[in-house]
């Protein structure tokens, strides 16, 4: 009876986290995406190193669950690539803020913005 | 002080405090300013340096209000005449998101003949007979895209780069970073043939989040550019001065209590450039003393060209004075409201072509002959363009995916073509061509001297750039 308990309890958590996964790719999470991209292109305006980094790495985390959003859903690879590309970017950016490179910095974070809008071109709903 | 017992003398004193406030009022030169920084007044609209040596110095934004098909004026489709009739091939639907009432049409040619023209060998169907001439002057994108949901949007991002209103239009940010030219009259002007206008109205030209001062101010058509400009029959010269005086004092003590009001700020010099308007306005619209063969050139009297025409013409003359960014709305031709062809194309671009391609043309002829056309850049921009395939069977509908615009003059790359459209002309060949509104904003700024990743106004604590997070310059456009 335990075991048949714990198993429920896995197989909801999996369920739990199966659902999470769709919900928490809403409008409210894309905007954030959206809002903290715009920061970041504000903070390495501004040269604010420490705000930069805070943002991309919010982005990155951001990324990384858009990539595993798409890869459950299925039938996505153009999307799966774009998050990856979006974050080895920001990743590149990050290294561009540390050396205090602001202008590429700055000129690849339209590079990221770039990716993001190729990606709402396919997968955006209307 | 007791407000029910002011003296002049406390009057006089306290206005004097209200020109201080004014400094602090929010009018910030520079390129990275808030309106709170502020620390002594300094004329928001005073000419600024460009941040680099600038090829252009001042613009003039043709805006095909409604869309033109460019596939019926500039991009030449052999395969779209061999195909018409038939149904879209799938693979040129791959990866678009159509939304045509009524569904994909059958693919559609229009009855048009085309040639090449200039050395450049750019082609031009027959509604452009005399822009064609033009054709080594022109640098072609052909490979322009955007976000194309409805006008209203698609136009909202055109000039102000975001699909919500809010945003400064791209005169108002060029106006911030250069400033004013010409003291006596608006550093950005906004011209309109009527029609259909812009529905958006003014958020299209405003100045969003930068001070007021540097929103556009629309001219009309006929003698009076502006409404109310003229001074009242019954009033003197003096008597109004004497007015202006008293209003000016009590807005600027009024001013004192809201410093972050630069809604005030504008009106304040509004009143005083409005009356030095008065003079210079109508003079710079006066077309009395242009010869008979520019305004010839122009179509000015004839019935199909007489409107654009003459807002070209104003155009020129307002460059000439030292306007920064003047601002044409394509309007009614031949009782056809507007560009936005979604029924009979053939009866539509007729007359719409009809109304701009003498004017267009002689634009850039007459700017050449005055010694203009190296500095001032024209941009020829639409909201997006329309569709290979057809719709309700004389028609097309919005094409957000591939279309052209050019630039003209201002260092632009003269005779060239940027990117290209697929076989039919429905989406661009190449994706990395790609040439989004950010970009053709990026791109003009670039020319005007000015990096639109460094052309910034702290709003709200948040650095703001015209070209919002994206913007590429695109080299190729540059001579």
């Amino acid at each position: 009876m335990r075991k048949t308990i714990a198993l429920c309890g896995i197989l909801s958590a999996l369920a739990g986290s199966a659902w999470s996964v769709d919900s928490e790719m809403d409008t409210d999470f894309m905007q954030s995406v959206d809002d903290t991209n715009k920061s970041l292109a504000s903070t390495i305006a501004d040269k604010d190193v420490k705000a930069s980094l805070a943002a991309l790495k919010e982005l990155e985390a951001m990324f990384d669950r858009v990539e595993v959003f798409y890869k459950h859903k299925g039938d996505a690879e153009d999307a799966v690539e774009l998050s990856k590309k979006s974050k080895e970017l920001s990743i590149e950016i990050e290294k561009l803020v540390q050396a205090k490179d602001f202008d590429s910095a700055n000129a690849m974070a339209t590079d990221l913005s770039r990716t993001c809008k190729s990606c709402h071109n396919f997968y955006k709903k209307s | 002080m007791d407000a029910n017992n002011t003296s002049r003398r406390d009057f006089l004193v306290n206005t004097g405090a209200g020109l201080s406030a004014a400094a602090l009022a929010g009018f910030v030169p520079g390129l990275t300013s808030s309106s709170a920084e502020a620390a002594t007044f300094v004329d928001p609209l005073a000419p600024k340096p460009p941040q680099f040596p600038a090829k252009a110095k001042a613009v003039i934004w043709l805006h095909m209000n409604g869309a033109p098909s460019t596939l019926d004026l500039y991009d030449y489709k052999p395969d779209l005449i061999k195909l018409a009739g038939q149904e879209v091939p799938a693979s040129f639907l791959k990866g678009i998101k159509t939304s045509t009432q009524g569904g994909v049409g059958k693919i559609k040619a229009t009855n048009r003949t085309w040639k090449q023209y200039g050395q450049s060998g750019a082609w031009f169907s027959d509604w452009l007979p005399n822009l064609a001439k033009r054709a080594d002057d022109i640098a072609f994108i052909k490979s322009s895209v955007t976000v194309g949901a409805t006008h209203n949007i698609s136009i909202l991002k055109l000039n102000t780069g975001d699909v919500v209103p809010g945003r400064p239009a791209l005169g108002a940010w060029v106006t911030y970073a250069l400033g004013s030219n010409n003291a006596d009259l608006p550093a950005y002007v906004v011209l309109s043939s009527g029609g259909r206008g812009l529905e958006g109205g003014s958020v299209n030209y405003g100045s969003g989040f930068l001070p007021a001062v540097y929103q556009g101010t629309p001219f009309r058509l006929g003698d009076s550019p502006i409404l109310n400009l003229d001074r009242p029959e019954l009033t003197t010269a003096a008597q109004q001065r004497d007015n202006l005086d008293l209003l000016k004092k009590l807005n600027e003590h009024h001013a004192t209590r809201y410093p972050d009001d630069t809604e005030l700020q504008a009106r304040i010099r509004s009143y005083e450039l409005a009356y030095r308007m008065e003079t210079t306005a109508p003079e710079a619209v006066d077309l009395s003393k242009e010869s008979d063969a520019t305004k010839e050139l122009y179509g000015i009297g004839e019935k199909e060209t007489n409107d654009y025409g003459t807002n070209l013409l104003r155009a020129r003359r307002l460059i000439e004075r030292g306007v920064r960014f003047v601002h044409v709305v394509s309007g009614e031709a031949n009782g056809v409201r507007d560009w936005d062809a979604h029924n009979d194309i053939e009866k539509n671009h007729s007359a719409q072509a009809k109304a701009v391609d003498k004017p267009i043309a002689a634009l850039l002829a007459d700017l050449k002959a005055h010694g203009l056309l190296e500095s001032t850049l024209v941009v020829w921009t639409s909201e997006f363009g329309r569709t290979s395939y057809g719709q309700s069977g004389t028609g097309r509908d919005h094409n957000p995916w591939g279309y052209t615009q050019w630039f003209a003059g201002g260092g632009s790359a003269a005779g060239t073509t940027y990117g290209a459209t697929d076989a039919i002309g429905l989406q661009i060949a190449d994706k990395n061509q790609a040439v989004d509104t950010y970009d053709v904003h990026a791109t003009l700024l670039q020319l005007l001297g000015l990096d639109h990743l460094k052309t910034i106004f702290i709003n709200k604590g948040r650095s703001e750039r015209p070209t919002v997070v994206f913007g590429k310059v695109i080299k190729e456009l540059i001579a």
